[in-house]
């Protein structure tokens, strides 16, 4: 991955509108120099059966189209649509390769659909258009229901086999939603469809993490009172106590290997780190200050471990290895840094500034701090966390009363909303599915 | 004699729980006392019992009584009205030595939920202190932090933010 150099004091020493802007202009460039875009289209499949119920083609039409906005939303890949005008410039009945390649698709998917009563079955192939070879071949068949998944593995095939990009649209996210009046925890695929609650208390749940395995989720309640840890198998539904010390239990973080909790308890007085195991035995303290010690986020191999403290007065990021030694400042720019989250590869470090006009922006810096933007310019932003990939991240923005959740790739420049109940915050990006 | 002292302590202690009655946001003629727990004809042993004055009935203590302290964005330490507020609910929990309390550590909107979390238990932490401090004794005092979670006015602005950086007395018994 090439990518341009910024200087870091040039941007800081600007204007907070100026910075966002500037942060808009570099990360631009950026993603013209840093990524190739494979430019790609996805061709309506079509039915291989003789007749199609108008139901089953509108299916099949829905399963193409989440695969265009899948691909569009990857930092990597552009969708390029159908234009019918073109059709009849060129006196076509349909598209041929040799047209989508007049409309500058460099990629495309073509496929076919059988469906039944109870099962959707696609074959599809990737083209590559400027060699006018097959890339691939394959076919998916599953459940009806389940017909978003059998897209997501389409594009995920895309990206992997067009540019070798890891996995990431057949992942879900775990949120925070006040849409019944009290917060309770949900879980909704990437690109926020298929929602549905994981808790139904009607008290206090936050900070929803997934485990490394995407079977479980680990959330803090207040349904026994205090802010204690729970956890809840996706399959079952089975919620279990996992850590219930005095004081609070809480922004809990799973180690990659899923043998580890880094978990915030004030047992102590205060605030501190502290390394868990699997049933919430405490094996180590990993912090030991006045300050306040919160939102710990593993590295891969959970070498080192990413929090705040706002041991100098205000929160800053800092790292640390997992024994809570050699402790490094990370954030030096700004009054209050906070929720760093580390990339699934160690690269780089997502967390939450505080403009000087007072709002609060998501930023992304490499671990070694260099390459500082700031990906985020409307709204007050809040907990981003990483995809898989650890090219695109997942945050919730909130202006004035409505709180939805946004999912973007890291350098800004694609963002979607994916509620829209005007109540959502706290996401946490699951890990692929093996 | 012994019960004219009696009687004239009596009065005292009447008086001066009335005038911090007055002293708080609502009168404690407000609060419901709830009468059914007297039966329709009062048994006698009751009426032996040594505490006569009709203080623990009438002038049951309230929690709207128990005065609100207020923080400063990102803090936690105490400003010179947090300690005048601190000190009245020290004298309040004196005159109630059957009253326990649990102080709520609040934070307004700004900053993620884990930080606000942390920093509203540091907040009903140095409320709990001071009241320590006054001779209150500790077992009667308990702290929770709800964080950002429990917001009283719900504007983005500084003036509702303000009121929400708070720590909170409410009664656990008495």
């Amino acid at each position: 991955m090439r990518i341009l150099f910024v200087t870091l004091t040039a941007l800081f020493c600007l204007t907070a509108q100026v910075l966002a802007q500037t942060a808009a202009d570099v990360t631009i460039k950026l993603h013209r120099s840093g990524f190739d875009q494979y430019r790609t289209s996805v061709e309506d499949f079509k039915a291989s059966q003789f007749v199609s119920s108008p139901e089953e083609v509108s299916l099949a039409l829905e399963i193409a189209q989440i695969v265009r906005n899948d691909l569009d939303f990857h930092i990597a890949f552009k969708n390029i649509p159908m234009d019918s005008s073109l059709l009849t410039i060129l006196e076509l009945d349909e598209m041929t390769k040799l047209a989508w390649k007049h409309l500058g698709a460099e990629y495309l998917v073509t496929g076919e659909y059988e469906i039944t009563d109870d099962e959707i079955s696609v074959k599809y192939t990737i083209w590559d258009l400027n060699r006018m070879m097959e890339v691939m071949s394959d076919g998916f068949r599953t459940a009806r229901r389940n017909y978003r998944a059998l897209a997501h593995s389409i594009s995920d095939d895309v990206i992997r086999r067009v540019a070798g990009y890891a996995p990431i649209f057949n992942t879900r996210i775990v949120y925070v939603s006040a849409k019944t009046g009290n917060k309770e925890v949900y879980v909704c695929d990437y690109d926020g469809a298929e929602s549905y609650p994981l808790t139904a208390n009607g008290s206090i749940n936050i900070s929803p993490v997934w485990d490394a395995e995407g079977k479980a989720v680990y959330y803090t309640s207040f349904k026994d009172g205090t802010p204690e840890l729970f956890r809840v198998d996706l399959s079952g539904g089975k919620h279990t106590k996992v850590a219930s010390f005095d004081g609070i239990n809480s922004s809990a973080a799973i180690s990659p290997n899923n043998d580890e909790i880094c978990l915030t308890l004030t047992k102590d007085g205060n605030a501190e780190l502290y390394l868990l195991d699997m049933s919430g035995k405490i094996r180590r303290r990993l912090t030991r200050t006045r300050a306040i010690e919160s939102s710990p986020s593993f590295g891969p191999g959970a070498q080192v471990i990413a929090f705040s403290s706002d041991r100098t007065g205000s929160p800053q990021v800092y790292l640390m290895d997992r024994e809570g030694l050699n402790v490094r400042r990370v954030t030096y720019e700004g009054r209050y840094n906070d929720s760093p989250a580390l990339s699934p590869d160690g690269t780089k470090i997502a967390f939450v500034t505080r403009t000087p006009r007072g709002n609060f922006d998501i930023c992304v810096v490499d671990v070694d701090g260099e390459n500082f933007r700031v990906i985020t310019n409307t709204g007050s932003n809040e907990n981003p966390h990483w995809a898989p990939d650890s090219y695109h991240l997942v945050y919730s923005t909130r202006r004035g009363n409505v709180s939805d959740l946004y999912i973007s790739d890291f350098l800004g420049l694609n963002k979607r909303r994916i509620t829209n109940d005007t109540k959502s915050s706290n996401p946490y990006w699951g890990p692929a599915l093996k | 004699m012994f019960s004219r002292v009696l009687a004239i302590l009596g009065i005292i202690a009447l008086a001066s729980i009335l005038v911090v009655a007055g002293c708080g946001k609502k009168p404690a003629i407000e609060e419901k006392i709830e009468p059914p727990t007297q039966p329709e004809t009062p048994p006698t042993d009751t009426i032996t019992e040594p505490k006569l004055p009709d203080e623990g009935t009438v002038e049951r203590l309230t929690e709207d009584q128990f005065r609100i302290v207020y923080f400063d964005f990102d803090k936690y330490n105490l400003r010179p009205d947090a300690r005048t507020a601190l000190e009245f609910n020290a004298r309040l929990l004196k005159k109630n030595p059957d009253v326990n309390v649990l102080i709520e550590g609040h934070c307004d909107e700004r900053g993620t939920v884990e930080y606000n979390l942390a920093l509203g238990e540091k907040r009903a932490k140095s409320a709990m202190d001071y009241i320590k401090s006054l001779g209150i004794d500790a077992s009667r005092l308990r702290i929770i932090s709800y964080g950002k979670e429990r917001p009283v006015a719900l504007g983005h602005d500084e003036a509702s933010w303000a009121k929400n950086r708070r720590a909170k007395f409410t009664i656990t018994s008495q």
